[in-house]
């Protein structure tokens, strides 16, 4: 043990010196057949813990990053070729990872390498551009679906234009990320063309970041609705029972027939949007048993709601797991809109070539370049109504509750419907 | 993946005035099935906001509320949408499992009864659902009703309207869907054309021919307004609807404006009719910058906006579920519409009508939505 951790250590003082890493960028190739674009996304684990600010400061850099050019094209010239193929190239953040992404039409992998490393190595982070994005940061009032997508306090006030650059230098290190290329990929050569394009990719010096707040809890929900979430632990995508766990999650959260929906909305009539999300992070996928509600200034009725939860998972039996079967086919092998893998406000698009992809370099990113959706459905045959029960509510037991109560509750009563019999008044 | 001649398909109007379209398209074990309720004659009106909306919650689940259960233990998933033009139901899922698809299709259309208790409970559901909506859905709904007055009224509906309904006025508007003029069912994905065109046709001809839906806003006055929100800013492009070059010219140039300004969003619902492109955004500065822009700036992004649009339609054409849901659409709008003459038209297009499409989104032209805080 001590040996490895003397390696890491001269490893991580070999970059500080400015030597440059043997393998900067490792890539991974995933053909298409029958794509006529072909994808590259680089994707970066964000070191650290992401704070308050922190969090508004990714914000901004996934807002300004490609707007500025970089060291050897203008702005408007880099997003005008990585426009050509039809898509509009994209950064994206999750909690604890960063991703670029451009796309070119087939024949152009190298142009697209290129386009990618040079916003990785030298993306061009002028005031003109990042002042006027922060300024903006700092007026911004957040919704309900920006507090669901990042649940910590964000205290834009704080945010200076040095918090972007800091993170742009400490998420863009050698050794930090990989690349990831799908559809009509020329197969074999994409690892020699980036070795090429990031061989003068040297550690920077990292820009460190003035001041790390504290996390601080979300007050509370801009609106009437507020956020309730049972938030169980990572779900690596190397667990050997990684399928039956999915299955689990499948019949607690996903559809309209999974217990969650069942209880909240069908038989109470408690919220609209309850469902489990798979939230990507860097390490894996978080289970996320949200539910958005305007009818509750507080968290007091989870309890209730867990018991029901709960008892409705001692119901289970086989046509419960051949539900949650044909739910986890859906999510992992064709997408939908109720799959419960997610980025940011939806889910993937598993049949689109840049969602595949984005899901993929996440995979990759937590340690699995071979991933095999057809292996994992497999894995879940066996599975019975009680072991589907014993997942379950395992992750019940295992997850930690999250309240962030609206700021502006509603009275709970609709409009007078004066004359209506049977009135089911309200919960 | 070329998009040469159409794959194998059948297309029919029935005696009744309903649309049944098939096709087999290259999409391994997956099927899309759509069916479309035209909004002509039955459309919200101010006092009624949102009628349709509510029926939609209930159609969706079937007359003994048990659709999503018999869907999803197939591996199907079943949404819902309503629109200004038309409200949709698609249901998603293996090829193998399309006769319980269109079992489905037939459940949907079999007669509804809504009870008091029933509606209570849903108008909760729906007042949830009304906390729930983003901000970019604020911007676009107040856009609308300033860009087209009551012609714009917000699908949604308005919670106050809501309340009002009664069981019996979602159970006649059932009832006036239920008929043969202004629906539209699709089929497509990896499946065999005839047989499921068969079942298709033997679903929808036992349905009334229905009164004639006339188009009873072929006037829809445009009247350019501006309109104040609470959180976040919008420009209203006023577009002709698909099929008029303008329409791709404007969202060319919404394309090519959000790949400069990336915390611009487009939203564009197809529609034949008279109708909004709106870019959203939460900084206001990203909007003031389209102004901006000389026409030299503009015509830079002439290309990218091209190639934009270019492969807006072809996701359109290659999507099964989007592509499903816009032919449904076109069934009960305009039949002789289709996506190649889309294609042709942002091929075709020009400088002029593309800074004519950027015009379009500048302040004095379109709507303007501002955050009113």
């Amino acid at each position: 043990m001590r040996a490895v951790v003397v390696a890491l250590a001269l490893g991580l003082a070999g970059a500080g010196l400015g030597q440059r890493a043997l393998t900067p960028v490792p890539v991974t190739e995933w053909a298409q057949p029958g794509a006529e674009r072909i994808t590259v996304v680089y994707v970066a684990r964000i070191p650290g813990v992401v704070r308050a600010r922190d969090a508004a400061a990714l914000d901004t850099l996934e807002t300004v990053l490609l707007r500025g050019g970089t060291r050897v094209m203008g702005g408007p010239e880099w997003l005008a070729a990585a426009s050509q193929a039809g898509v509009a190239p994209r950064a994206v953040r999750g909690d604890d990872w960063f991703a670029v992404q451009v796309t070119v039409p087939e024949g152009a992998q190298n142009l697209g390498i290129q386009l990618v490393a040079q916003v990785v190595t030298g993306a061009r982070l002028s005031d003109f551009n990042v002042v006027p994005a922060v300024d903006a940061q700092r007026g911004r009032e957040r919704d309900l679906w920006d507090v669901w997508r990042t649940p910590g306090r964000l205290d834009r006030a704080k945010l200076m234009k040095e918090d972007v650059r800091a993170w742009a230098s400490q998420i863009f290190q050698p050794g930090n990320g990989r690349l990831i290329l799908a559809g009509a990929i020329q197969s074999g050569t994409a690892q020699a063309e980036a070795d090429r394009r990031f061989r003068d990719y040297q550690p920077r010096l990292p820009i460190p970041r003035l001041r790390q707040d504290e996390a601080m809890p979300e007050k509370g929900v801009p609106g009437a609705a507020g956020l309730y979430e049972w938030r169980g632990p990572v779900l690596k995508p190397t667990l050997p029972d990684l399928g039956p766990r999915l299955l689990a999650l499948m019949a607690l959260g996903t559809g309209k027939s999974s217990s969650l929906h069942r209880v909240f909305r069908e038989t109470n009539g408690w919220s609209y949007w309850q469902t489990l999300v798979l939230w990507p992070v860097a390490d894996g996928w978080r289970p996320r048993l949200s539910v958005l509600r305007a009818s509750a200034v507080d968290g007091t009725w989870m309890e209730e709601g867990e018991e029901a939860l709960r008892a409705d998972i001692a119901t289970w039996d086989e046509g419960t797991v051949m539900r949650a079967r044909g739910m986890l086919q859906m999510s992992l092998m064709r997408g939908s809109v109720l799959s419960p893998f997610w980025v940011k406000t939806r889910p993937f698009a598993i049949d689109d070539l840049e969602d595949a992809a984005l899901f993929r370099a996440h995979l990759a990113l937590a340690g699995v370049t071979d991933f095999a959706p057809g292996a994992i459905l497999e894995s879940t045959a066996d599975v019975t109504p009680d072991r589907l029960k014993e997942l379950a509510t395992q992750m019940l037991d295992q997850s930690s509750l999250l309240v962030i109560p609206p700021r502006d509750p509603q009275p709970v009563e609709l409009p007078d419907r004066s004359g209506t019999p049977g009135d089911g008044g309200t919960d | 993946m070329a998009l040469s001649a159409p794959p194998p398909a059948v297309k029919q109007q029935l005696p009744n005035g309903a649309f049944v379209y098939v096709q087999n398209r290259p999409t391994p074990g997956r099927m899309s099935v759509v069916l479309t309720f035209s909004s002509v004659g039955v459309a919200d009106t101010d006092g009624m906001e949102g009628l349709r909306h509510l029926w939609e919650h209930f159609a969706a689940r079937g007359p003994r509320r048990d659709l999503d259960g018999f869907l999803e233990a197939r591996g199907c998933v079943l949404t819902a949408y309503t629109t200004r033009d038309a409200t949709q139901f698609v249901i998603d899922g293996p090829s193998e499992q399309v006769a319980g698809a269109m079992e489905a299709v037939n459940r949907i259309l079999n007669p509804l009864v809504v009870t008091d208790e029933e509606l209570a409970r849903e108008l909760r559901v729906i007042r949830e659902e009304d906390a729930l909506r983003t901000w970019q859905e604020r911007v676009t709904a107040a856009a609308w009703r300033a860009g087209y007055g009551e012609m714009g009224l917000d699908p949604f509906g308005n919670l106050a309207d809501m309340a009002k309904v009664q069981p019996a006025d979602l159970m006649s508007l059932h009832r006036a869907q239920l008929a043969g003029n202004g629906l539209s069912l699709v089929v497509t994905g990896d499946l065999e054309a005839s047989i499921t065109a068969e079942r298709a046709i033997e679903i929808l001809r036992r349905l009334p021919s229905g009164a004639e839906r006339l188009d009873d806003d072929a006037e829809e006055a445009v009247v350019a307004a501006s309109a104040r929100v609470d959180l976040g800013h919008g420009r209203g492009a006023f577009v002709g609807g698909m099929g008029e070059p303008g329409t791709v010219a404007a969202l060319a140039a919404g394309l090519a404006i959000a790949v400069q300004r990336p915390g611009v969003e487009v939203v564009y619902t197809p529609s034949v009719r008279p109708g909004l492109v709106t870019l959203v955004s939460a900084d206001r500065a990203d909007l003031d910058w389209i102004d901006a822009r000389t026409d030299a700036e503009r015509l830079a992004f002439f290309g990218v906006g091209q190639s934009l649009v270019q492969q807006w339609v072809t996701g359109l054409q290659q999507d099964n579920v989007r592509s499903a849901r816009l032919l449904g659409l076109l069934l009960v709008q305009r039949p002789g519409l289709d996506l190649e003459m889309l294609r042709n038209q942002a091929l075709t297009m020009t400088e002029e009508q593309f800074l004519a499409g950027w015009g379009r989104f500048v302040r004095e032209n379109g709507v303007v939505v501002e955050d009113g805080r």
